[in-house]
């Protein structure tokens, strides 16, 4: 399974790959910003997103507001330091699948992983 | 500042250490002075119903620590990745904070990170200073903090 990354932040995206490997997915695209996601997206096709919210040139949200227009089905989970309920909420108004919030563990980052493809795969 | 932000910061400080780092960090009594000097700083800015900045600040050994304990890696002062994990701490402070300023609509910063022996980080005149010291196996460290309601008047210091 392809799974993409979006976050400006090198270290988070390092983190969360070390949490995709133990759970055997090696197959990791990523992307520093919401423009570069989009060109990402388009060229690679992946299976699962993890998107960040706070970038620069496009948020998550604006990434997510494109990417939804032309693909209602591939997952995505928002992995941001976003926690208030008014920014839960608009994310999910906007399609994202999942929410994990910054700081996280490696456990809670499995268990919403988990969770999100096996409502995909149901 | 009221004491719900100083309590914001210091619950942001214990959680993001201890969850991302597995570093139990102890939170001292705020002080309304700044530090003499700071080798690495990271920076994140608040807007909207509440404006403001917050910057940890550290001395170049304890933020090194730091950063192994964050990415499990060694990582010079000058490689990028290093100012991306102080960024990162930086923002998840930030956010984490926010999100207990009792539901206030507040936007963050990306973050900034100034690298540079014995610098001061000199934020908005028109807020009190208030300035967490903090103390962790990594070293100590400072979290300085100006904030206020958007558009209201100066409010006490802590």
């Amino acid at each position: 399974m392809k799974i993409m990354l979006v976050d400006d932040s090198r270290t988070m995206r390092n983190i969360q790959k070390n949490v995709l490997a133990q759970l055997g997915y090696s197959d990791i695209v990523e992307a520093a910003d919401g423009q570069e996601a989009l060109k990402v997206a388009e060229a690679e096709k992946p299976e699962l997103i993890l998107l960040d919210w706070n970038m620069p040139k496009l948020d998550g949200l604006g990434f997510l507001k494109e990417f939804r227009g032309a693909n209602k089905t591939t997952p995505v989970i928002m992995v941001t330091t976003e926690a208030e309920k008014a920014r839960v909420v608009e994310a999910i108004k906007a399609g994202v699948n999942n929410y994990v919030i910054k700081p996280f563990t490696p456990e809670l980052l499995q268990t919403r992983i988990n969770e999100t493809l096996e409502k995909k795969a149901a | 500042m009221e004491e719900l932000y100083v309590l914001a910061f210091r619950d942001a400080i214990s959680t993001v250490f201890s969850t991302m780092l597995s570093v139990e960090v102890q939170v001292g009594d705020p002080v309304a002075s700044r530090a003499n000097g700071y080798d690495v700083s990271g920076i994140i800015s608040f807007s909207g119903e509440m404006v403001g900045a917050a910057a940890l600040c550290f001395e170049a050994g304890t933020a090194k620590n730091l950063v192994k304990s964050f990415t499990g890696m060694e990582i010079a002062t000058d490689d990028p990745d290093f100012a991306d994990a102080i960024g990162e701490l930086a923002n998840m402070v930030g956010g984490n904070a926010k999100s207990r300023f009792d539901g206030k609509n507040v936007n963050l910063s990306c973050p900034s990170v100034v690298i540079g022996n014995g610098h001061q980080i000199h934020q908005r005149k028109d807020m009190p200073l208030v300035n967490l010291p903090c103390t962790c196996s990594a070293g100590s460290f400072s979290v300085e903090v100006t904030l206020k309601e958007s558009g209201s008047e100066l409010s006490a210091a802590a």
